[in-house]
């Protein structure tokens, strides 16, 4: 009983002198193991950190493109290049907007034609958001062979980077352009002297050029040279406000007496690069006679 | 008898403290054991002694790459395939090869030993020109240089590098950059 008594008493004495010690032993061992097991974990899940974000756009702001449309995206994308790589082509063609279709192709052998030089050899794919603006998520989709099968033997490392556009239409459907096509819109812009009657009709925007549509009527009974390249360049214009830009076709534009014949003068321009064509312009009409002589000379404005 | 149940309370606490100390400790021990290299006690056979090594020393490079920008990692990995090759180590490097490449130029390891003893150069440095990406893969511009060779520059080549996680990764080369250099040394 003694013995027992002197025992509790030890360890009573034993508790009361180390038991503060004991616990904050055991509260900094216990937090070592914790912080020991937590780095643990975090090794093992080290995934490989790339620079690659596919859907946060390469121009412009920090937007990222919303997850459904992202979805819409990486889905469309996969489908048509599969349908391109085995040919079936219609039903690629069946994926693109009609919009795209009746502006950009026109008609089915037109798409076809484009389509099999894209694929002429089986294509994989690279998909990056590129920029983001006024409601539509363009995508750089770079088309290239397999070069991890070739190892690029006996060619050589090139790729197609081929625009995609991402959009909403009018029933709030996610509809998909390609070959850069973004819109066409009407325009109604006519301007008309004696000589010349000009009709701006259309204006289709690709995302690194825009075309207009124009409609030319010469009222009078001499020859109109609209473009001939003797002024250099500087014949065909539009006007985006600080600065101009010059048609990049650069076939002849002449018109006999009584002609009329529709153009498609061709601007480079980015969609996204924030500036809006004010007109385009004719800044050198010349109006000959049958000897080539001079008798008239003015410029044409067509304001939007 | 308030004073013994007390007691007895505290013992009970004592023996429940020591005891977990005692699981941590063990947890502790199994913990540090996976990172340790080359520990006989735990380990049977020389197959897995020497499987466990190469763990760890997956393990070790792992935590390395994770430091490392994207650009040194894939650079990393192409120099491990030329320092296989270097050591003429064909399985190391052949292992690493894509599936289809394989399929494409290499059946067997043996026809890449071949063409590696044949082509390529035994003592080499090698300079990145050029690193791009595309999608998930890596195409690298390569300068292999045979330093035994009075040539400065000996040929030019393409690596194509994907990599699937941390030191996972798989690749392929432009067969012919190290056959039309050949071709024209041996036509001197």
């Amino acid at each position: 009983m003694r013995l027992k008594a002197d025992i509790e008493l030890k360890i009573r004495r034993f508790f009361r002198k180390y038991g503060k010690t004991i616990i904050i032993v055991f509260v900094i061992f216990s937090i070592i193991l914790v912080v020991n097991k937590f780095a643990g974990e975090l090794n093992k899940n080290k995934t490989p950190k790339t620079t690659y974000k596919p859907n946060v756009p390469i121009m412009g702001d920090t937007d990222t493109v919303p997850k459904k449309v992202q979805k819409s995206v990486e889905d469309f994308i996969d489908e048509y290049i599969s349908y391109c790589n085995l040919g079936e082509y219609n039903k690629a063609y069946e994926m693109i907007s009609d919009d795209c279709k009746e502006n950009y192709f026109g008609t089915y052998t037109d798409y076809e034609n484009y389509i099999k030089k894209r694929f002429a050899t089986h294509k994989e794919y690279a998909l990056q958001s590129y920029s983001l603006y006024n409601g539509k998520y363009i995508y750089s989709v770079k088309l290239f062979d397999d070069f991890l099968a070739t190892g690029i033997t006996n060619s050589t490392y090139r790729y197609i980077d081929e625009k995609i556009i991402a959009s909403y239409d009018e029933n709030k459907k996610i509809v998909f352009s390609v070959g850069g096509f973004i819109d066409k819109n009407e325009v109604q812009c006519v301007q008309e002297n004696k000589y010349l009657k000009v009709d701006v009709n259309e204006k289709i925007t690709f995302y690194e050029f825009e075309e207009y549509k124009i409609k030319l009527t010469n009222r009078s009974d001499y020859k109109i040279i609209i473009q001939n390249n003797e002024v250099e360049n500087t014949e065909v214009l539009i006007d985006l406000g600080n600065e101009s830009r010059s048609n990049l076709n650069t076939d002849e534009i002449i018109l006999d007496p009584h002609e009329s014949y529709d153009i498609i003068p061709s601007f480079s321009k980015s969609f996204d690069n924030g500036k809006t064509t004010q007109s385009v312009i004719f800044s050198s009409i010349r109006v000959v006679d049958e000897n080539n002589e001079e008798i008239d000379k003015f410029s044409m404005t067509m304001g939007f | 008898m308030k004073k013994n149940i007390k007691f007895l309370l505290l013992i009970f606490i004592f023996i429940l403290i020591l005891l977990v100390f005692i699981i941590m400790l063990f947890s502790l021990k199994n913990n540090n054991d996976k990172y340790k290299t080359g520990d006989a006690v735990t380990v049977k056979t020389t197959v897995e002694m020497e499987k466990k090594a190469n763990s760890d020393i997956n393990d070790s490079i792992k935590q390395t790459l994770s430091g490392l920008s994207e650009q040194k990692r894939i650079e990393y990995y192409a120099s491990q395939f030329i320092k296989a090759l270097e050591a003429r180590n064909i399985s190391k490097a052949y292992r690493v090869l894509n599936d289809d490449f394989k399929n494409n130029y290499f059946n067997t390891q043996k026809s890449f030993e071949e063409y590696i003893k044949k082509y390529f150069p035994k003592e080499t440095s090698i300079d990145y020109e050029n690193i791009e990406r595309l999608g998930e893969i890596y195409v690298l511009v390569v300068d292999v240089k045979d330093i035994l060779s009075s040539d400065p520059n000996n040929f030019q080549c393409y690596i194509v590098v994907k990599e699937n996680d941390l030191n996972d990764y798989e690749l392929s080369f432009s067969v012919d950059s190290a056959m039309e250099k050949y071709s024209e040394e041996t036509e001197d």
